[in-house]
């Protein structure tokens, strides 16, 4: 179980999540606090973004068009693809202009 | 110091208004609510009311935009009737649902086809249930003064439902008659601030972010209905307590959902809301001059629906005389069944027998006033002796004609197209 | 207050863990916006995919202060939010609208118009996936000539009218700015983006967002088919600004159509001579534009 710093960039993130079985602690209107996330969309996606990290010169344009926000940077400023949230889409892949990054199947069932 | 003044119920509501002192009003023309807003827009840019006075392009976008507003924490106002207020219907389960602390008056007025600008109430009992506290004002004083109050009430953290008042369309809009208007500090000591505090639910928060009216899955989705039908039906103490607070800082007002008048000792009783109150009123004193013991309840407030008040005044220990005969008096029709209003009293009635045992008063129906007809004190005479001489004789309605097959709704009005009177044309 | 560019993107994420499908490109227009205008923005996301997918309790996928409007009072609700803003002399606070094609230019157009009329301070962005997405790919008066949707099966009946120019309705509001964009580029839109968040007034962009559930295209396709609309001159790039418009692109030939039409099955199906009947039409948007350029870089009135 990763930290859930590492799995998403604030403000939005993963936060355990138990739903209220009582009145008294019910939200007092059909209103949540902004980024909380409960559930991970990890089961969605039936491909998985390889990302060759050797020739990357972090031009970041695979984190610029990912639709979900899954891609961040490491330490070394080099991109990893968040396994809470990429959908497998492959965006990133067909972004890359030096084709690092290789769409393999994967799932998470 | 109170001023009194000569005001339209429609000034008077302005006036209340100018009183609450919202940030923001948004409205959009109908008759007969104009004279509310165009008053409003007066007073802003002269300075004597500091909001925002927005012109919308129509009564939806009129309450969505005061939903943004009281999501960013802000008092707001707005007026609107009949097909405007159908038009918003939508917003109107949306504002209620998000739980937005806002008010709005409504001008009962008739709805088309046909067309007719004249009051009646049906725009507003066709949304009875669209989670809005309902209040109906007698008189142009009594408009203000729920106004007023219907801030307090709807800001109530335990409450936060907003409020609709109704004045009946021309015959309280706008007709004049002397109304106290409060100084600007006595409203200042009674409301709250007009700006929702940080953290107050349903507001946006610059230190913690909020989403808000967002969606709810079906299990979800319950619990938040069950908190806002407990909320309403919780307003009902507040909505008291408010009125009582009221009475002390202005030293008048009714501070119950429901007025009697003359009511403890009648055998008669006719439940009516709304302006024709005053025509009842005197109607009554005019009956019991001739020695028949007749009285009237008044529903100040439709939703929530005083159910426990209602009883207490038909069933009191302290009555003096056992209730007979209940006429139900409103100016709306549900097709098909009968008035709104006499449901709602009947499913009270019915849940107070039943638990009881025993039968229930029987209620009689009379729908009149649709459209801006004129109900005459005669009229309700009329009514009056019908509830005094149907005890034990079932449908022996002779002043006004039934419905087929709905026998105990009767309507005002009919009486030249009763079956026996149609020879008389052909002749 | 720091430029928009893909340079200056903060890495923090204001919009992750939504419900959308892969490769959409509304929910990549989103991200950006947010990303670009930051935590003091305020959004307002009517009824549609952004709204269904971004605020189901428990999973709020915004991280700003963010509200689903009644689907027809996206408007509306910017007004409200605004007018607040400007009676407690607030500043900084970009309020924007989100809010899909339909939401745009069907049902919300009333009040997108009273908003625009009213001079508010807001930024509204429509993102154009071209159908109703949300409730399964029923036609809108977004959809381009001969695409298939559930509710136009042929396509044929989608020629019934061309697209809304939904550019210059606004534009004909006399708002300061306006523009048009693709989530094929990126710099373009963020540009246009930091020129409204300046304006003093509304300002309001239609954003092209590829659907590939809705359009029948690879889930990768969603970059790319956003270029190939701008080559092939079926989605110009424009901006209004003050009076003045300025096409920002104007290719010298235009790409084949195939190169747009062919990934998406939406378009499978139509005739060559449909094909050229959109070329057609696309040549008369043209000469249009190019007149309406003209003729307010000439206007003594710009």
């Amino acid at each position: 179980m990763k930290k859930p710093e590492e799995v998403s960039n604030p403000p939005c993130h993963l936060r355990p999540f138990k739903r209220s079985t009582s009145l008294a602690i019910w939200p007092n209107s059909p209103q949540a606090d902004s980024g909380h996330l409960a559930f991970s969309n990890k089961d969605w996606r039936n491909m998985w973004p390889q990302i060759e990290w050797q020739a990357c010169n972090s031009c970041s344009l695979c984190l610029l068009f990912c639709p979900e926000g899954a891609i961040s940077w490491n330490a070394n400023r080099l991109p990893i693809v968040q396994e809470d949230w990429c959908k497998g889409c492959g965006l990133c892949a067909r972004e890359c202009p030096k084709n690092l990054i290789a769409m393999i199947p994967q799932t998470h069932r | 110091m109170a001023s009194v003044e000569f005001l339209s119920g429609n000034e008077a509501v302005a006036q209340a208004v100018r009183l609450a002192r919202p940030r923001v009003i948004a409205a959009y023309p109908i008759t007969p609510q104009t004279t509310v807003v165009e008053r409003l827009s007066e007073i802003v840019e002269a300075g004597e009311l500091d909001a925002q006075f927005v012109h919308v392009e129509s009564e939806h976008s009129a309450l969505a935009l005061l939903m943004g507003s009281a999501a960013m924490g802000a008092r707001t106002f707005t007026a609107t009737s009949s097909q405007g207020l159908l038009y918003m219907a939508e917003c109107l389960y949306y504002a209620s649902g998000g739980r937005w602390p806002l008010v709005m008056m409504n001008a009962n007025r008739a709805l088309a086809l046909p067309w007719n600008i004249y009051g009646d109430q049906s725009d507003s009992l066709a949304l009875i249930s669209s989670g809005w506290i309902q209040a109906y004002a007698e008189d142009a004083q009594e408009a203000l003064d729920m106004i007023i109050q219907a801030y307090a009430v709807a800001e109530d953290i335990e409450v936060r439902t907003p409020v609709l008042v109704n004045l009946d369309g021309f015959v309280l809009t706008h007709t004049y008659e002397a109304v106290s208007v409060p100084d600007q500090l006595e409203v200042d000591r009674f409301l709250p601030p007009p700006d929702l505090p940080e953290g107050y639910p349903g507001t946006f928060s610059m230190s913690k972010p909020q989403s808000l009216a967002i969606t709810a899955g079906p299990g979800d989705y319950t619990v938040f209905k069950y908190q806002q039908h407990a909320a309403v039906m919780h307003s009902a103490a507040v909505i008291r307590s408010v009125g009582e607070k009221f009475h002390q800082h202005f030293g008048r007002g009714a501070t119950g959902l429901i007025e009697g008048y003359r009511s403890e000792d009648a055998e008669f009783i006719l439940i009516t809301l709304g302006s024709v109150s005053g025509t009842v009123r005197q109607a009554i004193d005019e009956l019991r001059r001739q020695g028949v013991a007749v009285g009237m309840l008044r529903l100040r407030y439709l939703r929530p629906f005083p159910t426990e008040e209602l009883v207490e005044y038909l069933y009191s220990s302290t009555r003096t005389r056992h209730v007979q005969n209940i006429g139900v008096l409103e100016k709306d029709i549900s097709f098909g069944h009968q008035g709104s209003v006499s449901l709602e009293v009947k499913s009270a009635l019915y849940e107070y027998a039943s638990r009881q045992g025993g039968a229930a008063v029987p209620v009689l129906n009379f729908v009149a006033g649709l459209g801006g007809q004129d109900i005459s004190g005669e009229d309700v005479q009329n009514i009056f002796l019908e509830l005094a001489s149907s005890v034990n004789a079932a449908n022996q309605s002779q002043q006004t004609l039934s419905a087929p097959g709905f026998s105990d709704v009767r309507f005002l009005g009919l009486e030249p197209f009763r079956e026996e009177n149609q020879h008389q044309d052909a002749a | 207050m720091k430029k928009i560019s893909i340079k200056m993107l903060p890495d923090d994420e204001y919009f992750v863990g939504h419900k959308g499908c892969g490769g959409c490109g509304g929910s990549l227009i989103l991200r950006w916006t947010l990303k670009a205008l930051g935590e003091r923005c305020h959004i307002v996301i009517p009824a549609g995919c952004m709204s269904a997918i971004g605020f189901i309790y428990p999973q709020m996928a915004l991280g700003v202060n963010a509200m689903i409007a009644p689907f027809a009072a996206t408007g509306a609700v910017l007004s409200g939010i605004a007018a607040v803003i400007r009676a407690k002399g607030l500043t900084d606070i970009p309020v924007v609208g989100f809010a899909g094609d339909g939401a745009t230019a069907d049902i919300g157009l009333q009040s997108l118009s009273g908003a625009l009329d009213r001079r508010e301070k807001i930024i509204y962005i429509c993102y154009d996936n071209e159908a109703y997405m949300n409730t399964g790919i029923q036609r809108s008066s977004a959809t381009p000539q001969g695409a298939r949707t559930t509710t136009s099966p042929s396509g044929q009946t989608a020629f019934a009218g061309s697209k809304k120019d939904l550019l210059r309705i606004a534009a004909a509001h006399g708002i300061p700015y306006a523009a048009t964009a693709s989530v094929g580029h990126p710099a373009d839109f963020l540009r246009k983006l930091d020129r409204a968040r300046q304006i003093d007034g509304p300002s309001f962009l239609h954003v092209f967002a590829p659907c590939p559930t809705g359009w029948g295209c690879a889930t990768d396709a969603t970059t790319e088919l956003g270029r190939s609309v701008v080559t092939t001159g079926l989605w110009p790039l424009l901006e209004w600004d003050h009076g003045k418009i300025r096409i920002n692109q104007a290719p010298h030939s235009f790409a084949p159509l195939a190169t747009y039409l062919a990934p998406q099955a939406r378009f499978r199906g139509l005739e060559a001579n449909q094909i050229e009947a959109l070329a057609a039409e696309r040549d008369r948007t043209w000469v249009a534009l190019r007149a309406w350029e003209r003729e307010t870089t000439n206007s003594v009135l710009a």
